[in-house]
């Protein structure tokens, strides 16, 4: 088990290293980067022409004459300390940004990602068990809907009917608790959705096994035989489906956070995006990046826990 | 193993039909088959893969999926079982009759402990409390030869050998000591040295809690060491039926005679061509496209089962002649 | 019941028994066309210039004369749809024709070669699997500036990997199949065993993978472009649509509804079409078996 963890835990570390290298190579080796341009977008405006005294200044204070590979070495080091350079746009450390905006984000998503497992687990086991039945037909179509549902389109949707049409939910904004209603649904529905058809046909295949045969055979009631012997089997493949939704659901949040106005990572992703404010795009696409990695070394730990056959090897 | 032909049948089975539905089409798994198992008895049940051997034991249990169907009557102990209700199923399975499921490297949950799925089918039958289980358990499992058996209890599945998960189904299906066993290939994906041995141990559990025993099995060479009688199926029929000895001795039908032949030690002769699929069956004899027998009237007639001896029945039209 | 059970008794020929087994996927299939043919005919059947601008008929709602209203250009919504129909598709199949070949032919090379060449390919992989995809293509569309073109070079730089995946595991299997086994007996070459053997076998998980993908980049795309980084005015998108129509959600749905009923039909369409050509190519889902 320890080994396990440990190698995972290497991989983990090994795949965030490189997707900082990435993001850092995708950012530096373009127009995007040039002195001209962090002038134009950062300091004097658009429209202006940057003097030659301008162009050399920015090049000295951001070092960024020095080959790429020194450039990141730089950067690598003061991110392990936390550091994450200064807004070209802000004027302060990036990481400052990140942690104010960090805890509406991961309210979002905690509560989208809950929102959605308590609807989406019982309603796939339920449509399983109750197979082709008028029910399981009507979630089918639900779930179809909602997958192939645009999250920008759905969160119109949903703003036209309860905000506007009824008056229940703020439209914008982070200020209590019903604002956080509609992007939490919106969120919650894609996600939701994918994970229900995965614990649907995750647990059809897991009531075709032998062993479930066995089980009845033995003649324990049919609640047993599902809660006792199906369920524990059937969550295995959705714990990895979760892992990898929570992923598209901080992509997502992108989209989602610009809809409703809302104060998290993935606006200030976007603002900083069209205000070519590097290092923040930099620090975000790496929180981003370190937060799914960190979900998915959970998701693959939980599921050593729910698995004997990782947790112990096969005996010599 | 004595045949008590003279007492009244523990299970009774009377012109068996069972469908399957798949789309649009239905295909009939098992066709009137009819036997009866006496107290005490070892009844093999012989076929290719694919003959509906194992529907029939499952029909037993009522344990088919949903897009099938049965008809005809099972009578277990006086108790109609497809006209039973879903609890009094339930009673029965485990309790009554106990299956040993085929393919030992699927059949247990591969996330509880083997010891727990066997203790499970105690407590919910016996009523007994956890330790008295546990005991229990122990014992089966020494009785069946599981080397440290208390150790072995908390092991998963996927640590133990083959043979040792064929004998915790073993253990699983004697454990309330049903009065019948049904008992799917149970040498299925185990080597020549296991094999005997599961064989073995099967016989002495059988013997030592004097249940009756249905034995499924595709190799004539088990049922030969344990059955006291044997029916022999082809595509949903029995084709043959009689005493072990008598069968083995002098086969009547030319299915039964070929099954025989392919045994290594009785000449190792392959039987030409391949099971019919149930949709499409031949006209006529069932057997008749892969018979050395066989000749144009067996084309157009299919064959009813006739008493060919004592006890001993056969559905070819020359049962007589061969 | 009756013993004679009549085994023929459904079988229907041909097309009428295929439409009835496969009602999904022959539905799915036809929405799948209609939305190729209106991408393909779409100057043809714009009832309005998608780009003329009138400043007198801003926001108009539906009407006779335009059926799914105005924009806040005063732009015919229905052709503006029409050619978005268009913009999507030619994109997405741009994208899945570069990243599919990219992908697949990578997957071969990386299944069949192994060793270092594979580890390189499979980590690299790794790597892009690790940032949510939509997050690594805002990434690259920073770096090329925003627009169509950007989005299409992302997009393709992050599609392949599913294929390479995909192909990868299905080479592995067959590699140690009889069949390729006595190719490589016969003295066939590595690259003729590649293409003519084992090739033809993945090509239906494959077919699979791109229905299904299309959906995904024509969701990608519309994404991309609703937040400004994907097609820009005056191009007609579907995203770019919806964004357009956002200050007027409460005054006129019908510049957001619209485009983005477009979207999610042709999303659902696609969708649908991988999942129902899945089952059919899967035998062990198409003849429900016994025993």
């Amino acid at each position: 088990m320890w080994r396990f963890i440990f190698k995972r835990l290497a991989a983990t570390i090994l795949v965030v290293v490189a997707a900082s290298i990435l993001t850092f190579g995708i950012l530096h080796l373009t127009p995007g980067t040039t002195p001209v341009t962090i002038l134009k977008y950062a300091f004097i405006g658009l429209e202006e022409i940057p003097t030659d005294a301008e162009i050399t200044e920015i090049t000295a204070r951001y070092k960024l004459s020095d080959p790429l590979y020194k450039q990141y070495y730089r950067w690598i080091k003061q991110a392990v300390q936390g550091n994450l350079g200064d807004s070209y746009v802000y004027r302060v450390p990036v990481a400052e940004l990140i942690r104010l905006r960090f805890p509406a984000t991961a309210l979002l998503a905690a509560l989208s990602v809950a929102l959605s497992l308590l609807i989406a687990i019982p309603l796939g086991i339920l449509c399983a068990v109750k197979r082709n039945s008028f029910f399981d037909h009507l979630g089918r179509i639900s779930a179809l809907f909602a997958v192939s549902m645009p999250s920008f389109w759905l969160a119109y949707l949903l703003i036209i009917s309860f905000s506007l049409g009824f008056d229940l939910f703020p439209v914008a904004g982070f200020r209590s608790v019903p604002s956080l209603v509609l992007p939490c649904v919106t969120l919650a529905a894609g996600m939701g959705a994918v994970t229900m058809r995965i614990m649907r046909s995750s647990m059809l295949d897991v009531m075709s096994q032998d062993y479930i045969l066995t089980a009845r055979a033995k003649g324990l009631y049919e609640t047993g035989v599902v809660s006792k012997h199906a369920l524990k089997n059937a969550f295995l493949p959705v714990v990895t489906v979760v892992g990898l939704q929570f992923g598209h659901m901080l992509g997502g949040s992108v989209i989602v956070e610009t809809v409703f106005a809302w104060p998290g990572i993935g606006k200030l992703l976007i603002d900083s995006i069209f205000a070519k404010d590097i290092p923040m795009v930099q620090g975000c696409i790496l929180l981003i990046a370190m937060t799914y990695a960190l979900v998915n070394l959970l998701v693959d730990l939980s599921y050593a826990l729910m698995d004997p056959r990782i947790r112990y090897g096969r005996e010599s | 193993m004595v045949t008590m032909q003279a007492s009244s049948p523990l299970l009774s089975i009377r012109a068996l039909s069972t469908y399957f539905q798949v789309k649009e089409t239905v295909v009939k798994a098992v066709d009137e088959v009819s036997l009866d198992i006496y107290p005490q008895e070892v009844l093999a049940l012989v076929g290719e893969t694919g003959c509906g051997k194992s529907v029939l034991a499952l029909s037993i249990l009522r344990l088919l999926p949903k897009n099938s169907q049965s008809e005809g009557s099972i009578r277990y102990k006086g108790l109609e079982i497809l006209e039973a209700s879903e609890e009094e199923l339930r009673k029965m399975r485990g309790k009554e009759i106990g299956m040993i499921p085929q393919s030992q490297a699927t059949s247990l949950n591969p996330l509880l402990k083997v010891g727990w799925q066997v203790m499970e089918v105690l407590q919910l039958h016996k009523k007994v409390g956890k330790l008295e289980a546990q005991e229990s358990v122990v014992n089966l499992f020494s009785r069946l030869q599981l080397p440290d058996p208390a150790k072995r209890m908390n092991y998963y599945p996927h640590q133990l050998s083959g043979g040792m998960r064929q004998r915790v189904l073993v253990s699983m299906g004697v454990a309330c000591k049903p009065n019948l066993i049904l008992v799917d290939e149970p040498t299925k994906g185990l080597d020549a040295v296991l094999r005997k041995e599961v064989v073995n141990l099967l016989g002495e559990q059988a013997a030592e809690n004097s249940s009756s025993m249905m034995l499924i099995t595709h190799d004539f060479s088990v049922a030969a060491v344990l059955a006291d009688r044997i029916a022999v199926m082809y595509a949903g029929e029995i084709v043959e039926m009689g005493s072990s000895s008598g069968i083995l001795a002098k086969p009547r039908h030319p299915y039964t005679q070929s099954l025989i032949d392919s045994l290594p030690g009785r000449g190792f002769k392959p039987i030409p061509g391949f099971s019919p699929s149930l949709s499409l069956l031949p006209p006529g004899c069932r057997f008749q496209p892969r018979c050395r027998v066989a000749c144009p009237k067996c084309a157009s007639l299919h064959p009813e089962i006739t008493e060919t001896g004592v006890n001993h029945y056969v559905r070819c039209l020359y049962a007589d002649r061969s | 019941m009756d013993t004679t059970i009549a085994v023929d008794k459904s079988y229907k020929k041909g097309v009428v028994r295929f439409v009835k087994q496969d009602k999904l996927l022959v539905y799915s299939a036809a929405v799948v066309l209609i939305i190729i043919l209106i991408a393909l005919m779409a100057p043809l059947i714009m009832p309005h210039d998608p780009t003329a601008v009138s400043l007198t008929e801003k926001v108009n709602p539906p009407s006779f004369q335009y059926p799914c209203g105005t924009d806040p250009l005063g732009r015919c919504v229905l052709s503006r749809i029409i050619q978005g129909t268009r913009t999507s598709l030619v994109a997405a199949a741009i994208i899945v024709a570069i990243s599919g070949t990219g992908g697949v032919l990578l997957g071969l090379i990386s299944g069949y070669k192994g060793g270092l060449v594979d580890s390189l390919i499979m980590r690299l992989v790794d790597v892009l699997l690790a940032f949510p995809s939509i997050i690594l293509a805002m990434a690259l569309v920073v770096s090329m500036g925003p627009g169509l073109g950007s989005v299409i070079i992302a997009l393709t730089l992050v599609h392949w990997t599913g294929y390479a995946r995909l192909v990868r595991a299905e080479v592995l299997t067959l590699k140690q199949s009889e069949f390729v086994e006595a190719a490589r007996a016969m003295g066939n070459s590595s690259v003729r065993i590649l293409f003519k053997y084992i090739l033809p076998n993945v090509i239906a998980p494959v077919i699979v993978m791109a229905s299904l993908d299309i959906a995904q980049i024509v969701l990608s795309m519309a994404s991309l472009s609703f937040l400004g980084l994907g097609a820009q005015p005056p191009d007609a998108e579907w995203g770019a649509m919806i964004n357009q129509g956002r200050e007027f959600i409460r005054t006129a749905p019908h510049v957001t509804l619209f485009p983005g009923l477009a979207l999610m039909v042709t999303i659902l369409a696609f969708s649908l079409l991988g999942d129902s050509l899945r089952d059919y190519f899967d035998p062990r889902l198409r003849e429900g078996y016994i025993e």
